[in-house]
């Protein structure tokens, strides 16, 4: 008799824990993690040599303001400045064949004589 | 005992010496695959020979010529996407002032700021028409450059091909002459190997120079150009707006920090 006084209780205690446990960690709960998560948004990727358009600061509002006046102003030819200087890759591409002329000197296989 | 040992070793010198040298003589000798059926086929596989050759330097001219196509198509591919960039940022930049004025106009109050307002806008429609001026030379030369560094460097690697595919005929020309003339078919086949051997060293030495010539300086001047062209334009936009400012002594507010 003593020992139900210990262990009713206990029960209940254990039994309020079970509850408030699955009200929080059972799906709908409020900490419920479980199920599918929301796809993170991808990180846009700029490809290589591409630049945005126009960037934020073009595009702020006219105030009247002159400095904003300038900036603004300013900031689309900052922005023209990522692709005019892309221009210079391709001096690169002049050499782009240059594995196929370092082949042609196989043209002469001495084994084969 | 002792004295039989002695001419055993002694036997094992004389027959070492006596064989050594000519084991060394005879690797020496020209092989079977360089003697014999070989050589005197030699004339007779001639034109096979000839045929191989030509062959894979048609192969090889086919991947210089598709490389060109690529590099060409690459090029025009990337400036024209540039172009259109460049042609939009400049529509919505066009647009972009004109707004900026608008307001500007707006708030100007009396003649002297709507004079100030109409120089300022002057002012930058001349730097931006200068910078885009400067900008357009500017690229448009250094695809002139790129061009003529292209059409230059196909024109010298076609000579090298060329001059290659010339001494590669004359060395075949000979060898055919040669064999006709009933010449050694040994010496016919090492002359031929001499003479292509110097046509590919001439080739190689041709291609090593093509490709000594630095590009990079056209990049380099084009840069140099655009930034040039910034830096100007930066400029003015401080003049036109250090002038405006004056004009504008307590109009314009600028956000005073808390203290």
């Amino acid at each position: 008799m003593a020992n139900l006084k210990v262990i009713i209780p206990i029960v209940i205690v254990v039994l309020a824990l079970i509850i408030v446990g699955a009200v929080k960690f059972l799906p709908g709960g409020e900490e419920w993690q479980g199920g599918p998560q929301p796809t993170p948004t991808p990180e846009l990727v700029v490809p290589e040599g591409e630049e945005p358009t126009v960037s934020p600061t073009a595009e702020t509002e006219a105030t009247g303001d002159i400095d904003d006046a300038v900036n603004a102003i300013s900031a689309f030819s900052t922005n023209e400045e990522s692709f005019l200087f892309g221009e210079d890759d391709d001096a690169a591409l002049i050499t782009s064949d240059s594995q196929a002329i370092g082949d042609f000197e196989q043209s002469y296989d001495e084994s084969e004589f | 005992m002792m004295k039989a040992n002695f001419k055993k070793f002694l036997f094992l010198i004389l027959a070492t010496g006596l064989v050594f040298p000519f084991a060394i003589f005879a690797q020496n000798q020209p092989s079977a695959e360089n003697t014999g059926a070989k050589v005197g086929i030699f004339c007779s596989r001639l034109s096979e020979l000839a045929a191989k050759m030509s062959q894979r330097i048609g192969n090889n001219e086919g991947k210089i010529a598709a490389k060109r196509i690529e590099r060409t198509g690459n090029i025009t591919t990337r400036r024209s996407q540039r172009d259109a960039k460049l042609a939009e940022n400049r529509v919505k930049w066009d647009a972009k002032r004109v707004e900026h004025y608008a307001k500007l106009e707006e708030r100007a109050a009396t003649d002297a700021q709507k004079q100030a307002v109409l120089a300022f806008k002057n002012a930058v429609e001349a730097a931006v028409a200068s910078r885009k001026s400067a900008i357009d030379a500017a690229n448009q030369k250094f695809r002139q450059d790129v061009d003529n560094a292209i059409t230059n460097r196909q024109i010298a690697v076609d000579a090298a091909v060329g001059a290659f595919k010339a001494s590669r005929d004359a060395a075949f020309t000979k060898a055919q002459t040669d064999c006709q003339a009933g010449l050694n078919p040994v010496e016919i086949r090492t002359a031929l190997k001499f003479a292509l051997k110097a046509a590919r060293d001439k080739f190689k030495s041709d291609r090593q120079a093509i490709e000594r010539i630095n590009h990079s300086v056209l990049a380099q001047t084009h840069r140099q150009a655009i930034q040039k062209a910034i830096n100007d334009f930066k400029a003015a936009m401080e003049k036109a707006k250090a002038d405006l400012k004056a004009a504008f002594p307590k109009t314009v507010s600028t956000p005073v920090p808390a203290q």
